[in-house]
C-alpha cells in the first residue's frame, strides 16, 4: 500500500523535503513506516516528535492503510 | 458548535469580534485571552514570529480543544489563531470563553489556550528585523 508522508516545521529540515510517498506492506503500522529507510532522517528526533494519521494523533502501533497521511509532527509551539 | 467559534487567519486578529462571538444576555461573565507576539526571545530582540500549521489538523484541535472546555464549564468558546508573520506588538491568538458566572468563564479560557499550546499543530519562528543577520 502507498501512504503520504508529511514533514512540518523543523521536520521538513530534517528531510529536505515536505512530503514524501511510502510504499509498505498490507498490515503496516506507524512504527513500521518509521522504521524504513525513507525515513531514517527521523531517527534522531525520535523521541521527540509525535505523529498523526489523516489528521489525528497516532501511536506508533497505530495502523496504517492506503492512501492515509501521516504527519510528522515536532513539539508544536503556537497558542 | 458553531462553525465560526474556530478561525485560523493569516489577516490581524479582531478582539471585539471574539467577544461578540460568544458574549450573551445568559453570559455573566466572559474572559478573554490574548496572546501577544513579543518584540525579544531569549533577550535578543526580534521583528516578529511566523505561524505555521497542519491546517487541517489544527483546526480539529482547536475545536477539541474548546469543545472540552465548553463541556467541563458550561461554556461559549471561541478561538482565533493568526498565522503567517505577525509583527512584535500584534495579537497571535484569542480565546474567548462565556459562562454564566465568572469562575466558569476564567477557567475556560485558561484550560483552552494551556491546551492549544500543548496539542494543536502550529509552530512558530521568530524572524528579524530586515537588514539584520
Amino acid at each position: 500500500m502507498r501512504i503520504r508522508v508529511l514533514f512540518f516545521a523543523s521536520a521538513r529540515e530534517w528531510a529536505g523535503s515536505s512530503k514524501l510517498e511510502l510504499e509498505l506492506p498490507e498490515g503496516s503500522r506507524v512504527q513500521d513506516a518509521l522504521g524504513r529507510r525513507e525515513l531514517s532522517c527521523l531517527a534522531p528526533w525520535r523521541s521527540s516528535i509525535r505523529l498523526a494519521v489523516n489528521e489525528r494523533f497516532a501511536r506508533m502501533d497505530s495502523p496504517l492503510h492506503e492512501g492515509d497521511a501521516l504527519a510528522v509532527l515536532p513539539p508544536v509551539s503556537g497558542g | 458548535m458553531d462553525a465560526d467559534r474556530i478561525r485560523l487567519t493569516t489577516s490581524p486578529l479582531d478582539i471585539g469580534e471574539a467577544f461578540r462571538c460568544v458574549c450573551g444576555p445568559d453570559a455573566g461573565g466572559t474572559a478573554l485571552f490574548v496572546g501577544t507576539v513579543r518584540d525579544a526571545e531569549e533577550g535578543r530582540p526580534i521583528a516578529g514570529i511566523a505561524y505555521e500549521a497542519y491546517e487541517g489538523m489544527a483546526f480539529k484541535e482547536l475545536a477539541a480543544c474548546a469543545a472540552k472546555a465548553e463541556e467541563r464549564h458550561g461554556a461559549r468558546v471561541a478561538v482565533r489563531h493568526r498565522l503567517g508573520a505577525v509583527p512584535a506588538g500584534e495579537a497571535s491568538v484569542v480565546v474567548a470563553a462565556a459562562a454564566p458566572h465568572r469562575e466558569q468563564a476564567f477557567q475556560a479560557c485558561r484550560e483552552v489556550i494551556d491546551s492549544i499550546k500543548e496539542s494543536v499543530p502550529i509552530w512558530k519562528t521568530s524572524f528579524l528585523p530586515a537588514g539584520l543577520r
